[in-house]
């Protein structure tokens, strides 16, 4: 081992595996820490870490993005790979999912080979048993050498085993053998690459396969005088072989998971439980059913914010919003301390009873649909069914998925772009990330706008800000010079019936995240448009900004707040817009232009940053004012289409 | 006079037949090495090409064109096969096609052809000239890997090879299990492909299907 790894005080334990194997549910059952969750791969982008105390041992656990092998092909994969080697752990915990050993095997075989004390954990065990297959766990225990652990992560079932086995972690047996060639020429790169660099014999892998990343990693770690020697050697190696090395790693690697599979896993033909989750998956990917399951999808998503979060709001404002209100108003005497409760900007009225009472209820409904769609798997299948349309906008492979997970949340979204291959999808990506796409807090609340004035509204509006994603996405496709294009390739996860306790727990985090982000922005929000007001300030900008709310877009003057409150938080602003439209300030063509502004207008702070950080400065200062402007153009256009056409208008 | 100089010199004339032309001089420019305006005469006595305007256009005779069809499809063949099956790029791949096409015996060619699924293209994107086992492939259904987007829904096939114009492609396929030897079930075909595969599902595009060559189970009913 190399000795510039920096010593941390205590043990670290990294979590690895393919995506949607568990890992995230796995680090919340063992840390207590919750990790966001969803029955679809790529749920983890960045790496989270929790320290634990197991017996009398602090250790910290880290929890990584799915990992396919450290052959690398995605920007994520590249982050734990880096991880790996950088400050290498000093246990691996594999997870597995037991019902797909067989694809989780090649990434076994490359952590094999790093040599670092490992534990493979087979996880979601009582879905083999539904569908019919069975495992010799203590045959793979054999043929690996290390504890192999039965788990149930989403019940918490066989952790306690895991933490026990820790003790007991040990490099694996390494059974795949590439041949007396190839197994001499590596064993003689590793020689020459032992003591500069970590994991030897990996790296003289990698250094075979051709990786980039290896090739630069012992530029930058062996001393000048031993590099040609190295690259001797590989460039020797390659000679001796007749065929594409490569092809023959993939190949004998083949073999042993074909092996290995073989010996330790049996298939019974029949299947245990129903298989309607898989039909229904089936279904709501096909290019005719698929369409009405998605309708409803929406429908349910409308009826649930619309009614349910309508009804929880009324009860919360007849118990405890109204009587607060008129008990203050009545026996505060009229002046500054009445104004800044309950008065317009109160902290009271704008902050704390709109964050509570009509920003939550919508949420909490809008997320129980969201986390009952992600649990069954929906998600990736409505990637397959809308593809062919974000195709023809430039976009391909993974940034469909990142598109439609910017309804969850847009800085998210933003951030899961980065492995994308050029900069041309790229660009569109994150620009309709950005221009057309509402993210769920803000979709949530839109719907309960829209509900107020009818579903005439709501219709008109998605059907817009949908037209505005096709016409712009095939804009800039002609616009942009022609990148390099991935194809699409996606891993789609075993449907399954939502676990009520699962979509239960996922709305709860979502919910306390918001409390934990969003209310103090609701209050400092409250409290700032109560300063500028006070101050005339806000009067000034009003009269400022009169030409393009009131002129342009036809809006009340009363929308400046809306537009302000934007830059904070869009969920905040929201919530003003609500009380604009339940005050009657703004008709129904005005409310649609405005819900439809605060979608396109400036991105919310994180999601800037986050533009900045996967666009580069100069692209992210080039796109933000070119959203604005187009947001504002667009709205602005509608607005007069409206006095055109809408009577009563 | 080598018979590997010979057999250049037609297989640059079925090119620049491809393309319209008839210049000696576009002759002369394409060939490698040195022109050997001696070698026209030769081929014209053995009554493979025709001269005219005083030996400034040059243009095969049926025969000719006969034996050129022959040498552009072994070499557009052998170049499908080093580049797809062995996964060869770059230099080396035209080089050893280059030889490839003048030492390989007829029959193998086809054989070549069934096995590869009669490609219609070379990698390049120049047609390849159909031969004999093309045009009854199209009269029988035989035993050859045909691309995985050929297949009907609910067609079981195991697959036989994939192709190799981009090495992360084969990665991830190889990551998802998909690969040699491995039987697949094909669920959907539109919008995108859906395959079922080691118990678990994988949406892919056309162009990757495309990529993907299977052998038919017990005959099959694709076409």
């Amino acid at each position: 081992m190399s000795s510039d790894k920096v010593k941390t005080a205590h043990k670290t334990i990294a979590l690895v595996g393919l995506p949607n194997t568990g890992k995230s549910q796995l680090f919340s059952k063992i840390t207590g820490v919750y990790s966001l969750v969803a029955n679809y791969s790529r749920t983890t982008i960045e790496e989270k870490r929790a320290t634990l105390q197991i017996g009398n041992e602090t250790v910290e656990i880290i929890d990584t993005p799915g990992l396919h092998g450290l052959y690398i092909h995605s920007e994520e994969e590249l982050a734990v790979r880096d991880l790996l080697y950088s400050q290498p752990p000093d246990i691996l915990i594999q997870c597995v999912d037991a019902n797909h050993l067989k694809q989780s095997l090649p990434l076994m075989t490359d952590l094999l080979e790093l040599g670092i004390p490992m534990v493979v954990c087979l996880n979601a065990m009582d879905d083999t048993a539904r569908n019919g297959t069975w495992i010799d766990t203590a045959r793979i225990e054999e043929r690996l050498g290390v504890p192999v652990i039965e788990t149930i992560a989403q019940s918490g079932s066989g952790i306690d085993e895991l933490l026990k086995s820790l003790t007991k972690a040990r490099p694996g047996k390494r059974s795949l053998h590439y041949g007396d060639i190839v197994e001499n020429g590596v064993m003689e790169i590793s020689r020459l690459l032992e003591g500069s660099v970590e994991f030897p014999r990996e790296t003289s892998l990698l250094l075979l396969k051709e990786d980039p990343f290896a090739q630069s990693y012992v530029n930058d770690k062996v001393a000048e005088e031993k590099r040609p020697k190295i690259e001797e050697r590989v460039a020797d190696l390659r000679r001796k072989f007749d065929a594409p090395l490569d092809r023959h790693f993939l190949d004998q690697r083949a073999r042993w998971v074909d092996d290995f599979t073989d010996a330790t896993v049996r298939k019974r033909k029949l299947r245990l439980g129903s298989q309607t989750a898989e039909r229904f998956a089936h279904l709501s990917r096909h290019p005719f059913y698929g369409i009405p399951i998605f309708l409803l999808f929406l429908l349910s998503t409308f009826l649930m914010v619309v009614y349910v979060a309508g009804f929880v709001e009324g009860k919360l404002n007849d118990i405890i919003v109204d009587p607060s209100v008129t008990y203050l108003t009545t026996h505060l005497p009229e002046g500054f301390w009445a104004d800044f409760l309950v008065g317009h900007y109160g902290i009271l009225t704008l902050g704390v009873f709109n964050a509570f009472c009509t920003v939550l209820p919508i949420l909490g409904a809008f997320f129980l649909v969201l986390s009952c769609a992600e649990d069954i798997g929906y998600i990736p299948n409505l990637c397959v069914l809308t593809g062919r349309l974000f195709e023809k906008l430039g976009l391909s492979g993974k940034s469909i998925m990142s598109l439609v997970l910017a309804f969850g949340c847009k800085t998210m979204a933003t951030l899961t772009t980065k492995g994308l291959p050029s900069y041309k999808e790229k660009f569109i990506a994150n620009y309709l990330i950005a221009f057309t796409i509402p993210c769920g807090a803000q979709m949530a609340l839109q719907v309960g706008i829209l509900g107020r004035v009818g579903p005439v509204a709501f219709l008109l509006t998605f059907g817009v800000m949908m037209s505005a994603l096709v016409v712009v996405g095939i804009a800039l496709n002609k616009i942009l010079p022609e990148g390099d294009r991935e194809g699409f390739i996606q891993e789609l996860p075993p449907a399954r019936f939502p676990s009520p306790k699962a979509v239960l727990v996922k709305t709860y985090y979502r919910l306390r995240w918001f409390l934990q982000e969003a209310v103090p922005i609701f209050l400092i929000a409250a409290l700032a448009l109560f300063a500028l007001e006070k101050t005339g300030l806000l009067q000034g900008l009003k009269v400022i900004l009169h030409p393009i709310v009131v002129g342009w877009l036809g809006l009340s003057n009363e929308m400046v707040d809306v537009l302000l409150l934007c830059v904070a938080r869009h969920e905040v602003a929201a919530g003003r817009l609500l009380d604009l439209v339940d005050t009657g300030i703004l008709n129904t063509p005005q409310t649609i232009v405005s819900v439809l502004l605060l979608t396109m207008f400036v991105p919310c702070s994180a999601h800037v940053l986050a533009i900045g950080k996967q666009m580069g400065l100069k692209t992210a200062c080039i796109m933000i004012p070119c959203l604005s402007l187009s947001a504002l153009l667009l709205t602005g256009t509608l607005n007069y289409i409206f006095k055109l056409f809408w009577t009563g208008a | 006079m080598s018979r590997v100089e010979h057999d250049e010199y037609l297989e640059q004339l079925w090119h620049m037949a491809e393309a319209s032309l008839d210049a000696v001089d576009d002759l002369a420019s394409g060939v490698h090495g040195d022109f050997d305006a001696g070698m026209l005469d030769t081929l014209a006595e053995e009554g493979l090409i025709e001269l005219h305007d005083g030996k400034k256009r040059v243009t095969l005779t049926d025969q000719g064109q006969d034996q050129a069809r022959g040498i552009a499809r072994r070499h557009r063949l052998a170049e499908r096969l080093l580049f797809d099956v062995l996964g060869k790029g770059g230099d080396e791949f035209e080089a050893e096609a280059c030889e490839f096409e003048h030492i390989v015996a007829p029959e193998l060619v086809d054989s070549i052809c069934i096995l590869l699924g009669h490609p219609r293209e070379c990698p390049h994107g120049k047609a390849i000239p159909e031969g004999e086992c093309c045009k009854k492939s199209l009269r029988h259904v035989e035993r050859a890997p045909r691309p995985l987007s050929k297949l009907k829904v609910t067609d079981e096939a195991r697959v036989a090879f994939l192709k190799s114009d981009r090495d992360d492609q084969i990665h991830r396929l190889e990551g998802l299990n998909i690969r040699p030897g491995v039987m697949l079930k094909l669920h959907q075909t539109y919008p995108f492909f859906v395959v079922e595969c080691e118990g678990a599902s994988v949406a892919l595009e056309e162009k990757v299907a495309m990529n993907i060559l299977v052998w038919m189970e017990n005959g099959g009913t694709a076409e």
